[in-house]
């Protein structure tokens, strides 16, 4: 299910917080509010890191992962990297990349499988993705917007993209990612999609102004309802219910 | 992905060959043309559906216009497309299968067409991407460069590409389109063979002359050509023969002031010296450089001496890098000197030599090659440029004319009417002026009629899309295309002509019944509004009389009032109101005036009565103040009552005190 709340009476949490399916990043500094949050719904599944990057709280716009790894920007500093290789599983790669767009999280989304990648990122960042986070990297725009970072959340079950991407985009989108995608906003019509929500497979963060419909196109674009335990008896009646009639 | 990489190069490898061999095809060398080739040819008015092709990078240029066509086009058109089509929006492609399209998305053409879309320009084409690149490695580190020009240069380019879409048309003036025997048609930049000068002038004859001779030309240094290239502190100078170089040369010095732009020369010009050490190093690269030009021109003399044309593009103020020295060096009467018709980029060696390919080649029209040989009746074609149904009459003299006569006669006809475009053509160009055009501008009706009746299109449109009618500011002329729209109805579709309605003769003898009518309401009302002004003019005059009857009358009352009082009265009842009341105020007033006169004679004659009586008694002082004067101040008494003391009488109390002191005092 999505969860709706805030970071300091701020709306944008997928700026302060980065959440993949094998850890979770939260801001440093904030209250203890939206961290016990993330930890109420995440604790017993997966790792809650507090950290900082580069000294910034704006964690989810710096850095960008998945469950394979995580890749860092320039202005991590060591003791940051030293952290962070610490507190997430040995598993994921933890990676810092000498880019010159230092807004990783911006200029990338990406799931499990697959990213969209800013076109000026370099030709060697583009091969740490491909090898860090072990997906493919396809160099496109959101509705002409080339930081398609902040304009789409991908989860491997789907993805929320600008609300003016067109229709063929969408489906070419949706192609070459191989997700449903569905256009929409969050935070009561922001259409800066990925600072305004922070999603994996199972559960995702909205800014607190988030609506009930936006609430509602959100979990059923990543399927978040399907996760839930009554979700197998739900489609058994449908099934049954369709035969009875 | 390993897998997609030979299905790419096999691609892309089809592609370069398929460029290749349309090079090959239609784009040759003037000078590789066989001796005869040109034998017995004829010029075809330059007809617009052979758009501007020439080779490499400036196809690229053309490809830009029209980008989606082609790569649809290669795409697979047999594969059932089921559900998901694997597209690229962005580079308007299509794919076989996920591979196909993840592969592309991960392409760098893709990632170019992507930075384009961003930018807000056109996307590339695949075989244009290869060119483009191997340009861009090829070019732009070669010969005399500057590497930090190469940003400013890329976005020149750009814009150039830009340009071309205008200039094509223009391009296509520039153009000499010929007829070969063989039926095919080519064309060629008119500069090769002719003076921008000369190009109206000169007969047909002579300009095929100097084609053949131009061919025929002997390849020993004798019949050289120069291409001199000069802008922004780059020079390129190279002398060919034939297709062969002679000799060249290029020089580059930094004069352009970064970033600001414009020669520092230039700069100075504006007033406003610079002092600082780049510009001094400006300043003496720039004498530099032509202090270099000067001697490598004045070295290249021989050259110049045996050369048959000079090719220059030296854009403003380079320009004089070729002709301030102190001797004339394109002296030789033999040599003409040409601007080059086309953009020429950074000068450097291979962009001259590129210059000089383009202008001595001759590029073969496809498509002329085609409607000629589809309307093949012995080889004197009817003029593809000429609309059939359209000219009816004129194009049948035409027929007649061109069976008769040589082909030669028949394509100065056509250069006689060379605004008649095919159908195609129209479509494709914007429109050119039509001698509709200019008669209807003119306003020379009778011209406009006789053309129409020739059946000339009315719905041509011109270079800003503008029909004759629009052009028509005389309502004579465009009664015409309205009587002509009545009487022809269907001939054109006068909707697009853009004539508003027709003129049939009812409605026209309605509208002149309509005027007439008009008119004469005018007439009657102007009389009216004359007879009122003098019926107006009449009475003031009458009036004017009146007064002056009336102020003698006035001064008749005056010495007379009773008299003329029941005069004025009767008469001021025959006046309109507001001169009555004038009147009326006038006899009031002298009313007044008249009874103060009787008062006064009254008041002397009561006065002389009293000076009578009272003679006797008075005394010689009490003559002063008699009973009717003040005893004290000597003022009249008349018609106020006296103060009396004694026998004294006084005007006033205060008169009586001062007189009673007076006398007191005595």
């Amino acid at each position: 299910m999505a969860t709706r709340l805030q970071f300091e009476n701020n709306c944008e949490v997928g700026v302060f917080s980065k959440l993949t399916n094998a850890y979770c990043l939260v801001a440093i500094g904030g209250s203890e509010n939206f961290y016990s949050a993330f930890e109420a719904e995440l604790a017993d599944v997966i790792p809650v890191v507090k950290t900082s990057i580069g000294g910034t709280r704006i964690i989810g716009r710096l850095c960008v992962g998945n469950k394979n790894g995580l890749l860092l920007p320039h202005t991590t500093t060591d003791q940051e990297l030293q952290h962070l290789r610490n507190s997430l599983p040995d598993q994921v790669v933890v990676q810092r990349v000498d880019e010159r767009l230092s807004a990783l999280g911006n200029c990338i989304a990406c799931n499990d499988h697959v990213a969209l990648a800013h076109t000026d990122l370099d030709k060697e960042t583009e091969e740490l993705i491909a090898d860090v986070l072990g997906v493919e990297v396809f160099r496109q725009t959101i509705a002409g917007n080339i930081l398609v970072g902040s304009y789409c959340a991908l989860s491997n079950r789907g993805g929320l993209v600008h609300p003016h991407t067109s229709i063929e985009d969408l489906d070419e989108l949706s192609t070459l990612l191989q997700v449903p995608l569905v256009a929409g906003t969050v935070n009561r019509g922001s259409e800066v999609i990925a600072a305004g929500m922070t999603v994996n497979d199972w559960t995702a963060f909205c800014g607190s102004d988030t609506t009930a419909t936006e609430l509602s196109v959100i979990e059923s674009v990543f399927k978040l309802r399907e996760a839930q335990p009554n979700a197998i008896a739900n489609e058994m009646r449908k099934s049954l219910i369709d035969s009875y009639v | 992905m390993a897998s997609n990489l030979p299905t790419i190069a096999a691609a892309t490898a089809r592609s370069a060959a398929t460029t290749t061999s349309f090079q090959e095809k239609h784009h040759r060398s003037v000078f590789e043309l066989s001796p005869s080739v040109f034998d017995s040819c004829y010029f075809l008015p330059s007809t617009h559906s052979s758009i501007y092709e020439p080779n490499d990078n400036d196809r690229r240029n053309v490809g830009l216009e029209t980008p989606s066509n082609n790569v649809i086009a290669d795409g697979p058109q047999d594969t059932v497309v089921s559900a998901p089509r694997w597209t690229c929006n962005t580079c308007k492609a299509q794919f076989d299968s996920l591979q196909d399209q993840r592969s592309h998305f991960k392409s760098d053409i893709h990632r170019f067409n992507v930075k384009l879309t961003v930018a807000g320009k056109n996307i590339v084409k695949e075989e244009d991407f290869e060119v483009l690149t191997s340009e861009f490695v090829k070019d732009y580190d070669v010969s005399s460069i500057s590497g930090s020009e190469s940003d400013s240069d890329s976005e020149n380019e750009s814009q150039n590409r830009n340009e071309v879409r205008d200039k094509s048309r223009e391009i296509l003036k520039q153009k000499l389109f010929v007829g070969l025997q063989s039926g095919q048609s080519v064309s060629l930049w008119k500069c090769l063979i002719m003076n921008m000068s000369d190009e109206n002038g000169s007969a047909e004859n002579e300009v095929c002359e100097r084609l053949k001779s131009l061919i025929l030309e002997p390849r020993d240094n004798s019949h050289l050509r120069i291409v001199l290239l000069a802008s922004g502190g780059h020079f390129a100078g190279c002398v060919f023969d034939g297709d062969a170089v002679v000799a060249h040369k290029t020089f580059h010095r930094y004069v352009v002031r970064a970033k600001a732009g414009k020669k520092q020369s230039s700069k100075d010009a504006s007033g406003r010296a610079a002092h600082s050490a780049g510009a001094s190093l400006r300043r003496h690269n720039e004498l530099a450089l032509k202090k270099e030009v000067q001697e490598l021109l004045t070295s290249w003399r021989p050259y110049f001496d045996a050369s048959k044309c000079i090719f220059i593009n030296a854009p403003s103020s380079s320009r004089q890098l070729f002709y301030n020295g102190e001797k004339s060096l394109f002296s030789n009467p033999h040599c003409a000197i040409r601007n080059i018709p086309f953009t020429v980029r950074r000068p450097t060696f291979r962009e001259a030599k590129r210059v000089y390919s383009q202008l001595t080649q001759v590029s073969f029209e496809t498509d002329e090659k085609e409607t000629l040989q589809s309307n093949q009746e012995g080889l004197i074609s009817i003029p593809t440029a000429v609309r059939n149904t359209d000219l009816l009459s004129s194009e049948g003299d035409m027929i007649e004319l061109d069976n008769k006569d040589e082909a030669k006669a028949s394509s100065s006809k056509k250069d006689a009417q060379p605004v008649l475009s095919d159908e195609e053509s129209e479509n494709e160009l914007p429109g050119i002026s039509t001698p509709l055009h200019q008669a209807a501008k003119s306003g020379d009706a009778h011209n406009v009629m006789e053309l129409l009746e020739q059946g000339l299109d009315p719905c041509i449109k011109d270079e800003r899309g503008r029909t004759p009618y629009m052009l028509a500011n005389e309502k004579e002329v465009r009664n015409i295309f309205r009587r002509f729209m009545a009487s022809n109805p269907d001939k054109w579709d006068w909707h697009a002509a853009k004539v508003p309605s027709a003129l049939t003769k009812e409605m026209e003898e309605s509208q002149a019944a309509k005027q007439a009518e008009k008119e004469a309401k005018r007439k009657a009302r102007a009389k009216e509004l004359k007879k009122l002004k003098k019926a107006k003019e009449k009475r003031a005059q009458a009036e004017a009389a009146l007064l002056k009857n009336d102020s003698k009358a006035a001064e008749k009352q005056m010495t007379a009032p009773a008299s003329s009082k029941g005069q004025s009265q009767s008469k001021s009842g025959v006046k309109i109101s507001k001169e009555e009341e004038i009147r009326r105020a006038q006899a009031e007033e002298r009313e007044k005036r008249a009874a103060a006169a009787e008062r006064r004679i009254a008041a002397l004659k009561i006065q002389e009565n009293c000076s009578t009586s009272t003679h006797a008694i008075s005394e010689p002082k009490g003559g002063l103040a008699g009973e009717i004067y003040c005893s004290c101040c000597n003022s009249s008494l008349a018609g106020k009552v006296p103060f009396h003391r004694y026998n004294y009488n006084y005007c006033s109390t205060s008169c009586m005190h001062v007189h009673r002191e007076f006398l007191e005092d005595g």
